[in-house]
């Protein structure tokens, strides 16, 4: 029995390793390439696992076998474009000006229905809203609406707001988070007498501390359902 | 993408040489046990009873000291046909029975070829 456990410990954390060994792209966006990928792993976890008589490896090296394949291929379909319209396909248009594209809605099989409720998901619900739809390779399809339809931007009405870049969490859950430090170009004893004046006797006592582009440090305390928000430099000073 | 690539190279790398070294680790076992296998036919049918039996031991035992590695890299099965053919030849040369012991010498030196055979990288194999 406990030979089955470890075994099953063993090979999830093979199979693990050989997910991140292929990449991020795996688990959100998979081709079809990437898809024979993780449904093989799956399966060839699997057989050993209850298998006692079968060894570890027999699962493990085909495990391996297919990271091999897939870093190959990968490297392959970003040097050769021909390789990868061939092995992922490429973008087919099926809405194009406002015209659904009949003959192409039949050659990759994706019937009104499908069409309509990838508008509906892309929030579009008037198909006269809608300019361009386009299957993706990776089986999704994008939905731009027609230029009237879509929300306002900034520029459309002639403004140059402020960058608003990613905030940077600098204390999370009492611990200092040193890389994020080093990005902003700020030091630890800035962090304390930041926390100090927000009435934390030390950085434990924060829950999380966070700096936005505008130069403005949200803090909350453990335990605390406050937060406060406070500008503690000028956004000009912000460096990354 | 580099990491990527890296990996899978140094992966390759890895198996084709794991590969090689066992296959060479197993045709050195499978041989070992095909000659035990003849050498005790020969003792058998000369019916030197004693040397055999010891012959016989010596086997058993290294045997009984190879499987545990031998399972980590062969199916189970295989690695079993053996100690069952090699216990079955013990006990039958124990018995001094002339006919069990050339059966029990035919299956284990069918089984020891197959511990090589089974996982030998050749086109029957691959396909």
């Amino acid at each position: 029995m406990l030979t089955v456990f470890v075994r099953s410990v063993l090979l999830y954390g093979a199979s693990l390793l050989a997910m991140r060994a292929m990449g991020k792209r795996q688990v959100g966006q998979l081709q079809p390439f990437e898809m024979v990928v993780v449904i093989m792993i799956a399966e060839l976890a699997a057989t050993p696992m209850g298998g006692v008589g079968i060894p570890l490896l027999y699962g493990i090296l085909p495990m391996a076998a297919l990271v091999v394949c897939h870093g190959l291929i990968t490297a392959a379909c970003m040097k050769w474009q021909r390789l990868r319209v061939f092995l992922c396909g490429e973008p087919t248009v099926l809405m194009r000006g406002g015209v659904i594209c009949e003959k192409q809605l039949r050659r990759v099989a994706v019937d009104l229905n499908d069409l309509m409720e990838a508008m509906r998901t892309a929030g579009v619900f008037d198909p006269s809203e809608v300019d361009t739809a386009v299957l993706e390779p990776g089986g999704t399809i994008s939905v731009l609406p027609r230029a009237d339809s879509r929300p306002v931007t900034p520029s459309d009405l002639g403004l140059a707001p402020v960058r608003d870049g990613l905030p940077l969490p600098l204390v999370m859950d009492g611990v200092v988070q040193h890389g994020n430090l080093t990005r902003g170009q700020l030091s630890e004893a800035w962090l304390r007498q930041e926390a100090r004046k927000a009435g934390f006797g030390t950085l434990q006592e924060v829950l999380f501390m966070c700096l936005n582009t505008r130069g403005e440090l949200l803090i909350q305390g453990k335990g605390r359902t406050d937060t406060s928000l406070v500008q503690v430099m000028l956004p000009e000073r912000v460096v990354w | 993408m580099r990491t990527s690539v890296l990996i899978a190279l140094t992966l390759l790398a890895v198996v084709i040489l794991g590969g090689v070294l066992t296959e060479d680790a197993m045709r050195r076992v499978s041989d070992m046990y095909v000659a035990a296998a003849e050498e005790l036919r020969t003792l058998v049918t000369a019916q030197q009873w004693p040397r055999a039996e010891e012959t016989a031991a010596i086997y058993q035992a290294d045997w009984e000291k190879r499987v545990p590695a031998l399972q980590m890299l062969i199916n189970h099965d295989d690695t079993d046909d053996v100690t069952m053919a090699l216990a079955l030849l013990r006990a039958s040369i124990e018995a001094r029975d002339i006919p069990g012991c050339l059966q029990a010498c035919a299956q284990l030196r069918e089984n020891a070829l197959h511990l090589h055979h089974r996982d030998a990288f050749t086109l029957a194999n691959v396909l």
